[in-house]
């Protein structure tokens, strides 16, 4: 609750859900309106024999392992949201001090988890509550949400657990790991957000659902899968069996949460990991690829900025996001060799990644921001130097998209050169927009999980830049669709090219006025 | 001090560090400026090293300056083995200390302390109190602010005491006491301010 409450400070929808009553309220407000959806998506496909024929399957799979993919997306959501909150977020380190036992601690934790997350099993009892009563599987949907609301304190303390257990192991494997351990950290959390993102893919979850349902039988021995082993027994009418499994999933749940107090109790350290990079002596870089096209201090941000990316917790859905992008285009894109329209579509997910990173390139300093104040930079060395790390990231994935994708699609080089030189001129083009909007709309508070910018930003941004984006690469992408041969190609490619190099010129100018007028005064001085 | 600094805009007035106006030329100000504030915003995602050689490559320092003066400073405070740790890992003494190292790398003209001997165990802060001295003997002007009152008596030349924005007094400790009264700062600051009776606030609180 102190979690909860303590960023629920400010005066906007974000705090406003915070709220834990607000929260509650939301929760009946989306549990009548999806119902009413529900109900009336029911009522009309159940005038149909051929639909209820074909529903009536569907649902049962749905109702049989409501309560699996619950506790299986809240548990993914939990570890993501966990992943990516601030390392320095303070409000509940007082519980370390005060005299709150393990035991008070993580029912308070698993409560607050329950309730904050409370909107994603709503939804989806909600919608089947009238499907189940249309189609008469009243009893099973019963069954599974009762279930489901076990699922979600199964989940709430598998993370506690975790949580408990990682803190220690982070203790000693940082002590002792340094870069290495901060680099697998790195990669262990993109893999998680890639994986979440991957879960929320219709063609996955659909197959998840098939997948249980034709295998509950051997799969009687995985404990997640017994609320749905009970659903599924409830369905074919025996009832002790449905009983038995029952009774065994709210003992795991039971079990669980005993377990998370025994970790806490026993694993937990409050005090932060003391974290060693390396043991070398120091030893100043002379020398770096990008000295002689960045200045001293341009290249000190660049540094600060590219290891800010990697070491920190809140930067890492921002690292992982090419990734995501990467991997959802791979799936998509065809196989069928030539020019997609996915390739082309590359433009604006590149485009796009480029924006986000840099629009909070400015917000992610933090309070810290006073120190690019208090020393000798320039406006252009601020400027280049926030700009280089997205611009450098941008780069990187605008090569690895087009050529993978390239190679996928059997593409010959110079397709794939004509796709890059607009792309990476993009990026730039991007980059540049993303830090206006960043300077112009930055968010310095340091709360959990902030999103570095204004609501503002992503608001404006997010649109305007799919504008700006359309309008440069449009000509290029006429040229390539049009049919109007190899001079059309060419031309529209030479239009874009120049669209892009005016943008970035005037942009680059935007930016620099408004970096002006923000290291005119420090921010919060007013 | 934030207005000497360039990091807020004045009302009204103006005014000049060594010549120049932090208002129309805040770098060249902070160049030749040494600024360590109350709070140290740190990055807490570098080491101390990294952090001091950010901050060096910002004041244009070489390579050799760069690693002979944070090698210097690293064992004058004790911080040589912490020096590849995270600033996450940092106790308050020791981010104190890393900032002080950041306001005294590029050897400054002028310094200016915002209590910067918060945290500080008994020898920094006597190498601190030591360095300014000398410091201030080698033509560095140093501007401290402080509340603790036994530290601005032992290393200050000159004292003004402000209250509400007002200034009370200026001086040598012996001009103060002519004008005050009092044996030392304390009880000098406490009368200027009126608020030297705090029996009854302390029997208050105890009862």
């Amino acid at each position: 609750m102190a979690q909860l409450r303590a960023s629920a400070t400010g005066r906007n929808v974000r705090s406003f859900i915070r709220r834990p009553t607000a929260l509650v309220v939301l929760d009946i407000a989306l549990f009548a309106a999806a119902a009413v959806i529900s109900y009336i998506v029911g009522i009309t496909m159940s005038t149909d024999p051929t639909t209820v024929v074909a529903i009536r399957p569907l649902l049962s799979g749905a109702l049989v392992t409501l309560p699996a993919l619950i506790l299986g997306i809240i548990f993914v959501l939990g570890l993501v949201l966990e992943v990516s909150g601030g390392s320095q977020f303070a409000a509940s380190d007082a519980i370390n001090w005060l005299p709150v036992s393990a035991g008070e601690f993580v029912i308070g934790s698993v409560l607050t988890f329950a309730i904050y997350y409370s909107v994603v099993p709503v939804l989806f009892i909600s919608a089947t509550l009238p499907l189940a009563y249309i189609f008469g599987m009243i009893r099973s949907w019963e069954l599974g949400t009762v279930l489901s609301v076990f699922a979600i304190f199964i989940g709430a303390s598998v993370l506690e657990i975790i949580r408990a257990v990682l803190n220690r192991f982070s203790s000693s494997f940082y002590k002792k790991g340094g870069r290495g351990a901060i680099a697998t950290r790195a990669i262990f959390y993109v893999l998680l957000i890639l994986v979440f993102q991957v879960m929320f893919y219709p063609t996955f979850y659909t197959r998840i659902i098939g997948d249980i349902t034709s295998n509950l039988g051997p799969a009687w021995f995985i404990p997640i899968l017994w609320s749905s082993v009970s659903v599924s027994a409830l369905q074919g009418g025996n009832g002790l069996v449905s009983a038995s499994f029952a009774l065994l999933f709210v003992s795991l749940t039971g079990g669980l949460f005993f377990g998370a107090i025994f970790t806490r109790t026993r694993y937990w350290v409050p005090m932060p990991a003391s974290i060693r990079i390396s043991t070398s002596a120091y030893s100043p870089r002379g020398s770096s690829p990008l000295v002689g096209i960045l200045s001293p201090s341009q290249l000190a941000i660049t540094r600060k900025d590219l290891r800010g990316l990697v070491r920190r917790r809140e930067m890492m859905r921002f690292l992982s996001l090419p990734f995501v992008f990467l991997v959802t285009s791979v799936i998509g894109v065809s196989s069928g060799g030539g020019l997609g329209g996915f390739q082309f579509a590359g433009f604006f997910i590149v485009g796009l990644s480029s924006v986000i990173i840099s629009m909070a390139a400015i917000g992610s300093e933090g309070k810290a921001i006073a120190n690019l104040y208090q020393y000798p930079l320039s406006v252009r060395d601020f400027v280049v130097g926030k700009g280089a790390t997205p611009a450098i990231f941008g780069a990187l994935f605008a090569v690895a998209f087009f050529v993978i994708t390239g190679l996928i699609s059997r593409l010959g080089i110079p397709e794939v050169v004509m796709l890059l030189v607009p792309a990476l001129l993009l990026v730039f083009e991007m980059t540049l927009f993303g830090m206006y909007i960043g300077a112009r709309f930055p968010n310095f508070s340091e709360f959990s999980r902030s999103s570095f910018m204004s609501q503002s930003a992503g608001l404006i941004g997010v649109p305007l830049s799919f504008l700006l984006m359309a309008i440069s690469v449009g000509p290029f992408l006429f040229g390539q669709l049009s049919g109007s041969g190899t001079s059309g190609i060419f031309a529209g490619f030479g239009i874009t090219l120049a669209i892009i190099v005016i943008a970035i010129l005037v942009l680059y100018r935007m930016v620099s006025i408004q970096a002006r007028k923000l290291l005119s005064q420090l921010p919060g001085q007013d | 001090m934030k207005i000497l600094m360039g990091l807020l805009r004045p009302d009204y007035g103006t005014v000049m560090v060594e010549g120049l106006d932090p208002v129309r030329d805040p770098i060249a100000v902070r160049q030749i400026v040494g600024y360590v504030p109350e709070v140290p915003r740190l990055y807490d995602y570098l080491t101390g090293i990294e952090y001091l050689d950010f901050v060096a490559d910002l004041y244009g320092l070489s390579p050799e300056v760069k690693k002979e003066r944070v090698d210097e400073f690293l064992t004058a405070f004790g911080l040589k083995d912490q020096g590849n740790d995270l600033l996450s890992g940092y106790s308050l003494g020791m981010r104190q200390k890393i900032a002080l190292t950041a306001g005294l790398i590029h050897r400054p003209k002028v310094l200016i302390l915002d209590e910067a001997l918060n945290g500080l165990d008994p020898r920094s802060a006597k190498i601190v109190k030591d360095t300014l001295l000398k410091l201030s003997s080698d033509g560095v002007t140093i501007l401290f602010s402080t509340h603790v009152l036994e530290i601005a008596e032992a290393i200050c030349r000159k004292v003004t005491i402000l209250d509400k924005g007002n200034i009370l007094a200026e001086g040598n400790m012996e001009e103060l006491r002519q004008r005050a009264g009092g044996l030392n700062l304390e009880s000098i600051f406490l009368n200027l301010t009126g608020s030297a009776d705090v029996k009854a606030i302390v029997e208050e609180l105890t009862a």
